[in-house]
């Protein structure tokens, strides 16, 4: 037997040796099996730790031993309510950060209307100059001596840059060390502006969606780029400069139930123009159904068929990041419940989340957080009957208030998790046990 | 008498645990496990209760124990505790 990626020490610490016992043992049930060509591999979701079987090994010998790595427990131990603590106290034990993870909203108004678009309905705001000021006072003021990771959301932000520059060139006269990433259309960039972004917005990451093929795209954005022939090819041409800059792009193909063939003749569309490119990445996100695009025509089953197709054809273009396990356990779910990241909208209003804020202000940039009940909500994980047999659940941060999980687990979500994980676990195997950088970039269930 | 601060206890699964945070794990170094007995005397020292009345409440929770032996155990786990700087 061999250890592939060690267990997390301040898990074990907390676990605390597991007791010797008369009584007959089985297997926790927070592993996961998967084959290898030299055996087999068993993945802890609580201790984090990765074993190799090799086929000709006697599993019993390696029974004291496999107790001892909590991957054997006492038939009788209740792993859920252990597990279930344990999460509790690995965030209670999480440090005291200060707040060096901002989302802003330069505005909330967008040049795009996507037909999938969830902020359908949400008021318009743009970011006025005072509050821009203020936004930038506010981040000196309680990010301490951390350097900040800003995201520019919207709507498009684009749409109201000037806000971005008040902002950055505040922090840069003060010497506030900060980068920044951007989730955007990419329509309205051109040279000049990929460099602005990159010497002054410190632009070091961008998510850019496309729903489709040329004429897919085109036909979508006819109504708001009447007088462009081709919002597709500028697109493109801005992903090219982009990457020209040294930005690393991350291309979101939005799959949903109608466009499967499409988003594969882009796939292959995309490999014909940026093979090669190490700072592109493409991923597949699954769209859900926001009551503007109906998804459930489709069965789940299918649809994640579908997404491991893609995902595969992805990886044969080297456009897929493969991550490997990481050492420290999954404490957040995303920064909604994390204590180091707060959204600001346009207003100045702070928020948890980027798809809720506009009607869950926790508080504004002159006052600071108001609502610290609002806030302890946000942390509050979703259980369902299903997490008592799920392998999943160690790892596992699915917020109540998620509008998108909606308190609930589909299949669909758990299937793409768990298919994650074996990844991770397999890449984890087939690199030697080394840990690689992670990155935040969902690029399954989002 | 009173934990000291930073000091976070917690049942995990079928053991109750002190665990050390930010500056109380920079001088206490590991996880302490208490038994039955031990974090019912946790909590009354959370509660702010003395040791008279925690070993009180030991003899009226647990059967077959006299005032004398709960005030014993009850001063020999505050003692400990101490020492290990998890009680101020
Ligand atoms: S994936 Fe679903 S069933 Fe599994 S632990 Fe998470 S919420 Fe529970």
């Amino acid at each position: 037997m061999q250890t592939v990626f060690p267990p997390n020490n301040a898990v074990l610490a907390l676990l605390g040796a597991p007791k010797q016992t008369e009584e007959a043992l089985r297997l926790t049930r927070w592993c996961i099996r998967l084959s290898c060509d030299s055996g087999t591999l068993l993945y802890n979701t609580l201790t984090g730790e990765l074993l190799l079987l090799p086929a000709a090994e006697d599993t019993d010998q390696n029974r004291a031993v496999l107790l001892q790595k909590h991957f054997l427990v006492p038939e009788s131990l209740d792993e859920f309510a252990r597990a279930r603590d344990f999460k509790r106290i690995l965030c209670l034990m999480q440090p005291k950060t200060a707040v060096d993870c901002f989302l802003i909203y330069p505005t909330t108004e967008c040049n795009a209307r996507c037909y999938y678009c969830y902020e359908f309905g949400r008021p318009k705001m743009t970011m006025s100059d005072r509050t821009a000021d203020e936004t930038a006072d506010y981040i000196l003021r309680v990010s301490g001596d951390s350097s900040v990771n800003i995201t520019w959301f919207g709507g498009e932000p684009l749409f109201n840059s000037r806000a971005i520059d008040r902002i950055t060139d505040r922090l840069r006269r003060v010497g506030k060390p900060f980068r920044s990433s951007m989730i955007s259309n990419g329509y309205l960039f051109d040279a000049d502006l990929v460099e602005t972004a990159v010497q002054s917005w410190k632009l070091h990451e961008i998510q850019v969606p496309l729903d489709g093929t040329e004429a897919v795209y085109n036909r979508a954005k006819a109504f708001q780029y009447r007088d462009d022939p081709s919002p597709f090819r500028r697109v493109m041409r801005n992903i090219s400069l982009l990457l020209d800059a040294g930005v690393t792009v991350s291309v979101r193909l939005n799959l949903g139930a109608e466009n499967y063939e499409d988003i594969k003749s882009l796939i292959g569309g995309l490999d014909a123009a940026f093979r090669g490119r190490g700072n592109l990445r493409v991923y597949v996100g699954m769209l859900r159904d926001f009551g503007t695009a109906p998804q459930n025509s489709v069965s789940w089953e299918e649809r994640l068929r579908r997404w491991v197709e893609l995902s595969a054809a992805l990886s044969e273009s080297g456009f897929r990041k493969r991550f490997t396990l990481k050492k420290k356990p999954n404490v957040f779910c995303c920064m909604a419940d994390s204590d180091n990241a707060v959204t600001i909208l346009p207003d100045g209003s702070l928020g948890r989340c980027e798809h809720e804020d506009l009607d869950e202000s926790v508080g504004n940039i002159r006052d600071g957080v108001l609502d610290p009940a609002r806030v302890a909500a946000w942390k509050e994980n979703v259980e369902v009957a299903d997490c008592r047999e799920c392998a999943l659940f160690p790892r596992c941060r699915r917020l109540k208030k998620c509008a998108w999980t909606k308190g609930t687990c589909e299949p669909l979500d758990r299937a793409l998790f768990f298919r994650r994980l074996e990844d991770e676990i397999l890449y984890t195997y087939e690199t030697g046990g080394r840990e690689c950088q992670s990155e935040d970039t969902d690029d399954a269930v989002c | 008498m009173k934990p000291r601060e930073g000091i976070i206890s917690s049942s995990m699964g079928d053991e109750f645990v002190l665990v050390p945070v930010g500056d109380a794990a920079k001088d206490i170094h590991g996880i302490v496990r208490l038994n039955d007995t031990g974090s019912f005397i946790w909590k009354g020292i959370e509660q702010g209760l003395d040791e008279q009345e925690i070993a009180r409440r030991l003899t009226q929770e647990y059967q077959g124990v006299d005032l004398d032996g709960a005030l014993a155990a009850v001063r020999d786990l505050v003692r400990r505790l101490r020492d290990a700087k998890l009680v101020e």
